[in-house]
């Protein structure tokens, strides 16, 4: 069964359509990256199949469900780590059990087993304020995958990290999701990583009226090093032929819509 | 500590100055002469009358602006028609000094408490209508789509995200601007007419051109806001163990942070004098991290303005979930 199927998708702000007449599936159980110029509509994308915006036209279908309004099923990491900021940390990963009604001493177990997968066991009881960038990125892994969704949505979780602790945040993010069956789709302006990660990449068409332009097989089976697959001849080859295509598309927008 | 001794200073030269005539004692009482005046106040039981009439006033206003203030607030944001209706007439309410409705509201209200608890009433429902109906639109829409992603319904959105915001815009952003208002209020108010209160002791003291006297009232009514206000800053501090500025407060002055620098900075330029480095253990845990740093970073695609990446093959530490750094 897909995890995600998408059919005939148009979504736009006001007059506009951002995305139009866009379609994609995706297998339950693969990890799917989407890359695109900035500005085509990738957040849109993510925030319509997490419903949190209504589409136009089309359908979009989560494990044979049609979508409207936001799923358990679901699993939403932002850029931004939206923790409560009035909340402690083990609080924070609480919520969304919280919200399910689960039973008080279910919740605390759960909190604490996620707490120590994601190493903060110790600050359970911090404000995010007193975290690093990199310990509310995990806070807020464990407080989005504790509920247990089935498809995991990232609007590009890593952008504002530094590299070291992003290169240890990908590796870990990966074996997390593995680990748990999950299916993912990660919206990445970096392509390397939208690579090295996942089994297929989509490009998107540059806005206004995006589509997915074309599906790139990664080659590459799990469990994967990472570092071995950066090195591997095929990789170079890939992120060659998706830079060019990107490009391409790049260079049909304006130079505006490339700034913004 | 240092403010407390400026103060005493300050009183010292006043009473110096007072007694020695430089100062006119008719305008300037010595502070014995004024605390004197203040004792006696407090001893009599008709200063206690005026004294709960002003407190009834003001906290009157207080709480019933807080309230009207707050549903008008919550009405306003989420009911649209209602802040078209609203935010005109409060954002001209707000421009004008609202204080110059009192004798207004005397012709309205009598000379009675009714009339002050009005007042009270108008120049603090302003504040909180705004402190609230901003704070509610102000909240941040991340937050919105983070408790609706994790299966959390209006309610939850309302005790999660809504409410903390409001809280915050209560305390931080009206709590104690309304209470200086609603003193304000009730005072005014029994300056303009009244029979009773400490705006009425006032207004009769700087009729009998009494100096002493209407300052031991004045270091009443700003005795009584400022506790007041130390009773908010208890609650802000309990309520608000979130916030990283109250935290952090402490820490903040330029001579902590020259002390820091010092502390640091000394034994540094000795291992250099001495060119030892400087102590530490021999393989530290984070040794790992100068490693990669050491190396050419690895190069990240950036598009569309960066150019093709080169390929990068250099090694990045595996690490499993358990064992971050
Ligand atoms: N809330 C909004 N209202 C109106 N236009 C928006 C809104 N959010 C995004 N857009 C527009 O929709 C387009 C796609 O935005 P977005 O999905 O954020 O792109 P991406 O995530 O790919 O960078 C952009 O042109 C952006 O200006
Ligand atoms: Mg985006």
């Amino acid at each position: 069964m897909n995890a995600l199927e998408i059919r005939n998708l148009t979504v736009s702000y006001g007059n506009s359509p951002v995305l139009e007449d866009l379609s994609l599936e995706i297998p339950e159980g693969s990890f799917v990256s989407l890359v695109g110029p900035s500005g085509c509509g990738k957040s849109t994308l993510l925030r319509t199949i997490a419903g949190l915006l209504s589409p136009m036209e089309g359908e979009i279908y989560l494990f044979g469900r049609a979508v409207n309004g936001p799923s358990p099923d679901v699993g939403f990491l932002f850029q931004e780590d939206a923790l409560l900021p009035w909340r402690t940390v083990a609080e924070n990963v609480a919520l969304g059990l919280r919200f399910r009604g689960l039973p008080n001493e279910y919740v605390a177990r759960t909190v604490e087993e996620w707490l120590r997968r994601v190493g903060l066991l110790a600050f359970r009881d911090s404000y995010p304020h007193e975290l690093s960038g990199g310990m509310k990125k995990r806070a807020s892994l464990a407080q989005v995958l504790a509920p247990r969704p089935r498809i995991l949505l990232m609007d590009e979780p890593f952008a504002s990290l530094d590299a070291i602790v992003r290169n240890i945040l990908e590796a870990d993010f990966l074996n997390l999701v593995r680990e748990e069956g999950l299916t993912a789709l990660l919206v990445t302006h970096d392509l390397e990583e939208a690579i090295v990660l996942s089994e297929q990449v989509a490009l998107m068409s540059a806005g206004p009226s995006a589509r997915i332009r074309r599906i790139y097989k990664v080659p590459f089976p799990y469990p994967r090093d990472l570092v071995q697959v950066k090195g591997d001849p095929t990789f170079g080859r890939l992120l060659q032929q998706i830079w060019s295509d990107l490009q391409e598309e790049v260079s049909r927008m304006g130079w505006e819509v490339v700034r913004h | 500590m240092r403010r407390a001794l400026a103060l005493v200073f300050f009183l010292l030269v006043w009473e110096g100055a007072s007694r020695m005539g430089w100062v006119n004692p008719l305008f300037a009482p010595p502070p014995t002469r004024i605390a004197t005046v203040l004792f006696e106040l407090l001893a009599s039981a008709q200063t206690w009358a005026h004294f709960w009439t002003t407190m009834l006033e003001a906290l009157g206003g207080l709480v019933i602006g807080v309230v009207a203030g707050s549903l008008l607030g919550l009405a306003a944001s989420v009911v649209r028609p209602v802040a078209d209706l609203l935010e005109p007439a409060m954002a001209l309410l707000n421009a004008i000094p609202r204080i110059v409705l009192a004798p207004l509201f005397v012709i309205w209200f009598g000379i009675g408490i009714a009339s002050k608890i009005a007042l009270s009433f108008l120049l603090v429902a302003v504040v909180i209508f705004f402190a609230v109906y901003s704070g509610i639109r102000e909240v941040d829409p991340r937050l919105v789509d983070r408790i609706l992603t994790l299966g959390g319904r209006r309610m939850d959105l309302v005790r999660e995200v809504y409410l903390p915001s409001l809280a915050a815009a209560w305390l931080f952003g009206g709590l104690k601007v309304a209470t200086g208002f609603a003193f304000t209020g009730a005072v005014v108010g029994e300056f303009v007419a009244s029979s009773r209160g400490l705006g009425y002791l006032l207004s009769f003291a700087q009729s009998t051109y009494n100096a002493s006297l209407t300052m031991a009232l004045i270091v009443l009514v700003v005795s009584v806001v400022l506790g007041i206000f130390s009773g908010f800053e208890r609650l802000e501090r309990r309520v608000f163990r979130w916030k990283p500025a109250l935290r952090q407060k402490q820490t903040t002055g330029l001579r902590d942070l020259l002390a820091r620098k010092r502390q640091r900075t000394i034994p540094a330029m000795a291992a250099r004098i001495s060119g030892r480095s400087q102590p530490g253990p021999e393989k530290p845990a984070w040794a790992w991290i100068l490693k990669i740093a050491e190396r050419p970073t690895i190069r990240r695609s950036e598009f569309p303005q960066v150019p093709l990446p080169r390929l990068s093959n250099h090694e990045v530490p595996r690490c499993t979930c358990q064992g971050w750094p």
